[in-house]
C-alpha cells in the first residue's frame, strides 16, 4: 500500500485527522514495527582510513548483526577500554 | 589459512557514541591493545535497520524518504498493520470511542507478532537458530 492509500485508510475512520498528524504516526507505527520485529536487514560498506578509529553509523542502522574486515566476520570486543579516544 | 584472513582475525569492533570502532588487537607478554587501523580496507556492516520515514512529497528520484506513491520496505501483507496504529492513536483522542482503540492497537500487536514470526525464518522455510560462542 502506498502511503496516500494508508492515510486514505485513517481518514475513513478519522475523517477530521490531517495528512500531518497521520503521517506522524504511521512513521512512529513504522519504526516501532520494525524495532520489534527486526523484519529489514541492510548490508553497509565503508572503507577504513589511516589511523582513524571511529567510523559513524548510518541513521536507519537499529542493531548490528556482523562486521566483516574484507569479508572475514570479526569478533566485537566488550568490557571496558583503558582510556577513553575521543580524537577520532 | 590466507595472510588475508589471519590480518581479518586480528581485528575487532565496538560501538560508542553512534559511531562504530575498528581497531587492530596487538598482544604482547599478557597486555592486548586496540590500536587504530593504519591501512585502508573495505569493511561490511550487517544489520538490522529501520525503514525511511514518510514524507509528504511525491514524484522524484525515490530519496529522502517513502514519499505519498511510494510504499514501505517492509512486506506488503503488513502494511496495514500501519494504518492500524494510526487508527487506535485516533480512537485513543475520542474517550467515548476508546475501545475501538484497544481494538486496532491489538491488531497491530498481532501483526507485530506475525512479522517476528516472518522475519525469524530463512526464505526457504527453516526457522534461524542461535549460535552459542565462548567469549
Amino acid at each position: 500500500m502506498t502511503q496516500t492509500q494508508l492515510i486514505e485508510l485513517v481518514q475513513q475512520h478519522h475523517p477530521e485527522m490531517g495528512e500531518t498528524q497521520i503521517r506522524l504516526y504511521l512513521n512512529r507505527a513504522l519504526l516501532e514495527f520494525c524495532r520489534k520485529t527486526r523484519i529489514l536487514n541492510g548490508l553497509y560498506t565503508f572503507s577504513t582510513t589511516a589511523n582513524q578509529r571511529y567510523y559513524n553509523l548510518d541513521s536507519n542502522i537499529l542493531e548490528i548483526t556482523q562486521v566483516d574486515y574484507e569479508n572475514y566476520p570479526i569478533p566485537r570486543i566488550s568490557g571496558v577500554v583503558d582510556k577513553t579516544d575521543t580524537d577520532n | 589459512m590466507s595472510d588475508v584472513k589471519t590480518n581479518a582475525l586480528k581485528h575487532g569492533w565496538w560501538t560508542e557514541r553512534d559511531a562504530i570502532a575498528i581497531v587492530k588487537r596487538s598482544e604482547e607478554d599478557d597486555n592486548t591493545t586496540y590500536l587504530s587501523v593504519e591501512e585502508v580496507k573495505t569493511v561490511n556492516i550487517h544489520a538490522v535497520k529501520k525503514d525511511e520515514s514518510f514524507v509528504a512529497t511525491t514524484g522524484g528520484d525515490g530519496s529522502g524518504g517513502i514519499r505519498m506513491d511510494e510504499s514501505s520496505a517492509i512486506p506488503e501483507e503488513f502494511h496495514e498493520a500501519l494504518a492500524n496504529y494510526a487508527i487506535a492513536k485516533g480512537y485513543e483522542l475520542k474517550p467515548r470511542l476508546i475501545r475501538q482503540a484497544s481494538y486496532f492497537k491489538d491488531l497491530f500487536n498481532q501483526d507485530v507478532r506475525e512479522g517476528k514470526r516472518y522475519a525469524n525464518k530463512g526464505r526457504d522455510g527453516t526457522a534461524y537458530y542461535i549460535q552459542g560462542n565462548d567469549f
